[in-house]
């Protein structure tokens, strides 16, 4: 009943799903209903994720933790995106939808590209340690990461870094990103079927 | 003026993430916290009007209105369903969580087999075998090409390019799958090529992903001095 009926579960909606993929017939009747029911199952994992952020932040406060400035912080920008943005999409012409477009380009998208854009000095002083040539084959990777790296912003001469970065995307990183996909959906496929079969017992949590 | 306001709000944040390179600090701290809010925040939003709206609430309304009464329970079985998720936060009844999670891991195991196949698997031996334009990547005539006009350009880009690639990944297959000890000497040559192109491909990703991030940071400069300062500069100009 804990543990058994779900792995039965799985197989059975398992093989809901690969029906689903080979039969065009059913594919047609039953496709949107059953998408719409998964649909609204996983739409409460969302809320799961979300209630387990919020009691985090909220004991933090409770229990007057020295960091709770930060927890209240996260906890008021949370409930402001999300309550103006949807106030907002019901309002398309009122102030909440302006306040909410100015959240999402003022506040979001500056942080977002900030964070990423931060991780270019830490991948520097990454490659610096990785990088140095100790053998050929770390050779190889500097040499190829520099030309990149300067095809990108190549002019003038320096085109054939250009030309040479095309090649090198082209050709050796394609030969190799393709070997590397092809592993992963072998992988991919073998865990799907462990998971089918209930070998692969993991996504249920521990306990009985 | 209001942008002014709004455009400030984006340089304190810009200039708070990047307070982080001097050391960890309170500036920091608070855009960190910030990000993760606002971030959630969209992610419900967006969940609500992507997810929720399309796909349980106006199909559900829909139902009920066309009188679709089977349709309409079934539906509401997946909420009654995805509401068991809510019984991970109670001692005793946890375990009956692990139903909405099955039948979801389940249908998307099933449901994403073949696509995979497809997708990683058939579509990339595929692409290994015939190039984009339909032709055979060990096309002899491309060899051709060379010889009639011999420049770098040619050798590198038509007579070699198929060749290095269906080479490169039948190296890359072998060295993955048989990684522990083999004697055979098809698996003991493959390995030195297949480190080359391995080693070739995680630089030339490490330069794409750099000078990716690059441009976000000169996007961040060109805001500051392109965007906001010529506004600020206008405004305390009068």
């Amino acid at each position: 009943m804990k543990r058994q009926l779900p792995v039965i579960i799985t197989f059975i909606f398992a093989v809901i799903g690969i029906i689903l993929q080979l039969s065009p017939v059913m594919q047609d009747k039953f496709i949107d209903p059953v998408n719409s029911w998964i649909a609204s199952i996983s739409s409460f994992a969302v809320i799961i994720g979300l209630a387990s952020l919020v009691r985090h932040h909220t004991t933090k406060i409770r229990r007057k933790h020295k960091d709770q400035f930060f927890s209240f912080v996260t906890f008021t920008a949370l409930v402001v995106m999300a309550t103006v943005s949807i106030v907002g999409y019901y309002h398309p012409g009122s102030i909440w939808k302006v306040f909410a477009d100015n959240l999402y380009r003022h506040i979001m998208v500056p942080l977002n590209a900030t964070m990423f854009a931060l991780l270019a000095f830490y991948i520097s002083s990454a490659a610096y340690r990785a990088f140095r040539a100790r053998t050929w084959l770390a050779g190889t990777l500097l040499v190829s990461g520099f030309i990149v790296m300067l095809g990108r912003v190549a002019f003038g001469p320096l085109m054939i870094a250009a030309e040479i970065t095309n090649w090198l995307m082209l050709i050796p990183n394609t030969a190799a990103m393709r070997g590397i996909m092809i592993g992963v959906g072998l992988g991919m496929v073998a865990t799907a079927i462990k998971i089918m079969l209930g070998i692969e017992r993991s996504y249920l949590g521990g306990g009985e | 003026m209001g942008t002014l306001i709004w455009m400030t709000i984006a340089l304190f944040l810009t200039l708070a993430v990047f307070s982080f390179l001097f050391r960890d600090n309170v500036l920091y701290k608070f855009a960190e916290h910030l990000f993760v809010g606002v971030s959630v925040g969209y992610t419900v939003y967006v969940s609500y009007t992507n997810l929720f709206l399309p796909r349980v609430w106006n199909p559900l309304r829909r139902a009920i209105g066309d009188g679709n009464i089977l349709l309409a329970l079934w539906l509401a079985l997946g909420v009654l369903v995805g509401i068991l998720y809510f019984s991970r936060f109670t001692q005793n009844w946890n375990w009956v969580s692990r139903y909405p999670i099955s039948i979801t891991v389940g249908y998307l195991t099933g449901y994403s087999i073949i696509p995979s196949l497809k997708a990683r698997i058939l579509s990339q031996f595929y692409g290994t075998v015939v190039d984009p334009a339909g032709d055979s990547l060990l096309n002899a005539e491309k060899i051709g090409v060379f010889f009639k006009e011999p420049t770098l350009h040619n050798f590198f880009f038509e007579a070699m390019a198929g060749p290095l690639l269906v080479f490169g990944v039948f190296v890359v297959i072998v060295y993955f799958f048989f990684s522990f000890k083999n004697t055979n000497p098809v698996v003991r040559f493959s390995r030195n090529p297949a480190l080359v192109y391995l080693m070739v491909a995680f630089g030339a990703s490490f330069g794409y992903t750099f000078m990716g991030r690059i441009s976000l940071f000169i996007g961040r400069m060109n805001f500051i001095f392109h965007e906001w300062w010529p506004i600020f500069k206008n405004m305390i100009s009068g």
